[in-house]
């Protein structure tokens, strides 16, 4: 007889996992536990679900839209975990760090959705991460211990050539200053670090003209440099005198004095479209240097001073890499990449992805410097701190098993002992003699009392 | 056997887009009276069309009560099961033009952009509220706002007019559909400039497991879309007709393909004229897109041209129907799943 229902499928992009890649796996955690316990790492767990708000808080709108949230039976809007970063903080943020950062590492799958339309539609949803925070740790020095680290860890795990390529938001942000833009075209152009880098500054552009960055219809300059008040009391004006900018009948829930507020400190945090523009210039021909540290620095340098950037902050880049090769780094393991970003706003400094062989197409693990976490966590402070993370499928996808294969158990047959009671007692006996045995009950027969 | 069930949209913009469609197929749909939900095609037997609420098609599809269906693209997304048997079968039919975007009341004047948008949800929670936004689509919009980093929202749905939900006060700001923004404009919104979440039109949609495991309703999908593609192509192209003098076929051909683009589809047909003149006289056949028209007609009379005439055709088929041979890439799956 047929059943009447058909049977229920994995979800895409889900995997069900046997006992190779499983024992691998393990493996590959003792080992790498054994490398950050040397370092003074000390294990850590999370729940798996947390409130939703944790990870809206953490990320910009990259990780928000990959969550997988929804409404727990009691009421919270909770997410399954799509890293382990924000619940590390969470539960480290009130520790004393008087004696000392506190080191932590953790392992276990992380949960992002990504669909069929995304670029990356095809990926794992459910994957498991291997990664490390410090927290309470200034630069330089815990930068290179972490960049070390995340290589050594590759290399006790057997991965050929480990690389580390390098950025540095710090220095994006700290040229973008120089600018005088506002909050929200410095976050549009680091957003959009990866198309510059990929050369598609027109579509970054025509987007820029779609948002009014570079047109000057707002607001001319003399208007920017007066004071909210007098923006407000102008739009006021404007409005009672009825010339056409009426607010209408309807504004919901804000008032009239909400909209009139932000639209006067809007207009007088307008960018300059002048600005603007060198700014995208400057960004778009430093986010495509990358490679061997002394001609990318050397190529970086010059794209800064053709732009009339006095002061850049490579110094800290410098300090960065020379604590790794202080930790036993070769310089000729790392790289530098400007383009490089997170879609994520809370990275203040060093970022970096680790890889094999040079090859470039998909990275190991990768991690940063996120000293303004703790206050958009919520907590009144910040707390310098860094971390990454190893994708472990990734990472076992690219190596040889290594792990030691099982020797399979005997199988004993219950007919070719004679017996069920029989085969039970060899099979019990081999087991005490700790040798795997398991039993065959095909064709059993009881035994002859 | 049974017949291929067609699930047509029973009112609004798609019910007469698929209706005009249809007819300029030569597969016009013959319902005995406007209340009744069910019709055929005449000149194509085998087919039971079915008229349903535009948003349960896709769910009807999926769910194996009707076979194919046209639907918005953007009702398609909002309700596929991703690893549904839901499968897209023509992928753009040329009507019910529209997209899918966030507005806000025009009142807003500081609100022009998604980061603005972001903003005011973070001020809306600082005061403790969820910035509430409705619409018909929870999924694609909900998706889009938290890409665009506007993460406190809650979803208000509505069943009837979005438009009036601003106003009546139970949404802050809405997330429709709309063709030339003159609704939302006539209802006191504004779209945000980046807030366009889908550019949409009518597709068709199909059944995967059961296009893969019938041949019948496979065979009456392909003849529907055979004459969808030969439409489609025909509206594109006019013949254009001319007689021109010339020494013999080779030489007009090689003057009227000396430009090549108004060659022709397929390059001209020529063909003698049996007149009483000495001269030779040829008929020149193309098959030209009809923007080239003006130009067709301008390089035949500089070819000595004479009694120039433009035909609309009805259908134009090529060496294969792609948008067939696209279906039978989508099916895959399934033949593959049934054996």
């Amino acid at each position: 007889m047929t059943s009447h229902f058909e049977p229920v499928l994995r979800l895409p992009n889900m995997q069900d996992v046997g006992p190779e890649t499983l024992d691998q796996r393990d493996a590959f955690i003792k080992t790498l536990r054994g490398v950050l316990s040397l370092r003074g790492y000390e294990r850590a767990e999370t729940p798996i679900l947390e409130q939703t708000e944790l990870y809206i808080r953490k990320s910009g709108g990259e990780l928000s839209s990959r969550l997988y949230d929804f409404s727990e039976p009691g009421g919270m809007d909770v997410s399954l975990r799509p890293e382990f970063t924000a619940a590390i903080l969470r539960k480290t943020a009130n520790y004393d760090l008087s004696s000392g950062p506190a080191r932590i590492m953790y392992d276990g799958p992380v949960f992002r959705y990504a669909s069929p339309e995304d670029a990356d539609g095809d990926k794992t949803r459910q994957f498991n991460q291997f990664g490390a925070e410090m927290i309470g740790a200034e630069a330089p020095y815990a930068d290179g211990e972490v960049i070390a680290m995340a290589l050594e860890g590759l290399d006790a795990l057997g991965v050929p050539d480990a690389c580390a390529v390098v950025g540095h938001v710090g220095i994006i942000i700290d040229a973008l200053n120089t600018y005088r833009l506002s909050e929200r075209a410095k976050l549009f152009l680091i957003n959009n670090i990866n198309a510059l880098k990929q050369g598609l500054v027109e579509s970054v552009s025509e987007q820029a003209d779609a948002l009014g960055f570079t047109s000057n219809s707002h607001v001319d300059l003399e208007q920017t440099k007066a004071d909210q008040d007098s923006i407000s009391s102008t739009i006021e004006q404007v409005m009672s005198e009825g010339s056409g900018v009426t607010l209408g009948q309807n504004t919901g829930m804000r008032s009239r004095e909400d909209i009139i507020s932000r639209l006067a400190k809007k207009m007088s945090q307008a960018d300059n479209p002048e600005d603007f523009l060198r700014a995208l210039d400057m960004l778009s021909n430093l986010s495509q240097i990358s490679g061997e540290i002394d001609q990318a620095l050397d190529t970086a340098s010059k794209v800064m001073s053709k732009s009339g950037i006095k002061n850049n902050k490579f110094e800290s880049l410098y300090q960065v890499i020379n604590a790794a090769e202080l930790e036993g780094v070769s310089k000729k393991r790392i790289s530098i990449d400007f383009g490089m970003a997170r879609g994520v706003a809370y990275y203040t400094g060093m970022l970096f992805d680790v890889y094999s062989n040079g090859d470039k197409a998909e990275p190991l693990g990768g991690g940063g410097r996120y000293d303004g976490l703790t206050r958009a966590l919520g907590y009144d402070k910040d707390i310098p701190s860094l971390g990454f993370a190893y994708n472990l499928d990734t990472v076992i996808d690219i190596t040889q098993p290594t792990a030691e294969s099982s020797k399979p158990s005997e199988i004993v047959s219950a007919m070719s002992e004679g017996s069920i009671e029989r085969a039970v007692a060899k099979a019990r006996r081999l087991r005490s003699e700790g040798k795997k045995a398991s039993i065959d009950f095909a064709n059993i027969r009881q035994g002859t009392k | 056997m049974s017949n291929l069930r067609l699930a047509l949209p029973s009112t609004g913009a798609l019910y007469e887009g698929t209706g005009d469609l249809l007819s300029s197929c030569g597969l016009s749909i013959h319902r005995e009276n406007p209340r009744r939900y069910t019709a055929d095609i005449p000149s194509l037997p085998g087919v039971d069309v079915l008229f349903q609420r535009q948003s349960d098609i896709t769910t009807e599809i999926d769910g194996g009560s009707a076979d194919i269906g046209v639907v918005g693209l953007d009702r398609y997304y909002e309700s596929r099961l991703e690893q549904g048997d839901t499968v897209l079968v023509h992928s753009g039919l040329g009507f019910g033009n529209s997209s899918l975007v966030i507005a806000v009341p025009d009142s807003w004047r500081d609100v022009a952009t998604m980061a603005d948008l972001a903003d005011i949800a973070l001020e809306f929670r600082s005061k403790g509220r969820d910035l509430r936004i409705a619409s018909k689509y929870p999924r694609l919009v909900k998706r889009f706002l938290n890409k665009n980093g506007v993460n406190y929202v809650s979803m208000v749905h509505v069943s009837g007019g979005l438009e009036a939900a601003p106003v009546m006060g139970y949404a802050d700001i809405i997330a429709d559909i709309t063709a030339t923004g003159t609704t939302l404009r006539e209802n006191g919104l504004r779209i945000i400039v980046d807030g366009i979440i889908i550019e949409s039109q009518s597709v068709i949609v199909g059944n995967g497991r059961a296009l893969a495991t019938n041949q019948k309703k496979l065979d009456l999908t392909k003849q529907i879309l055979e004459k969808v593609e030969a439409t489609q192509r025909a509206l594109k192209y006019q013949r254009i007709t001319g007689d021109i003098q010339g020494e013999s076929e080779e030489e007009v051909a090689r003057q009227v393909v000396k430009r090549r683009e108004l060659g022709g589809l397929d390059g001209p047909t020529i063909s003698p004229v049996h007149t009483q003149k000495t001269d030779n006289w040829y008929t020149v056949q193309v098959l030209v897109q009809k923007t080239d028209i003006a130009e067709v007609v301008s390089h035949f009379r500089g070819l000595g041209g004479i009694g120039i005439t433009t035909n609309d055709v009805q259908y134009i088929y090529r060496d294969r129907c792609e948008s067939y041979v696209q279906l039978v890439e989508n099916l895959k799956p399934f033949i593959d799943m049934v054996g």
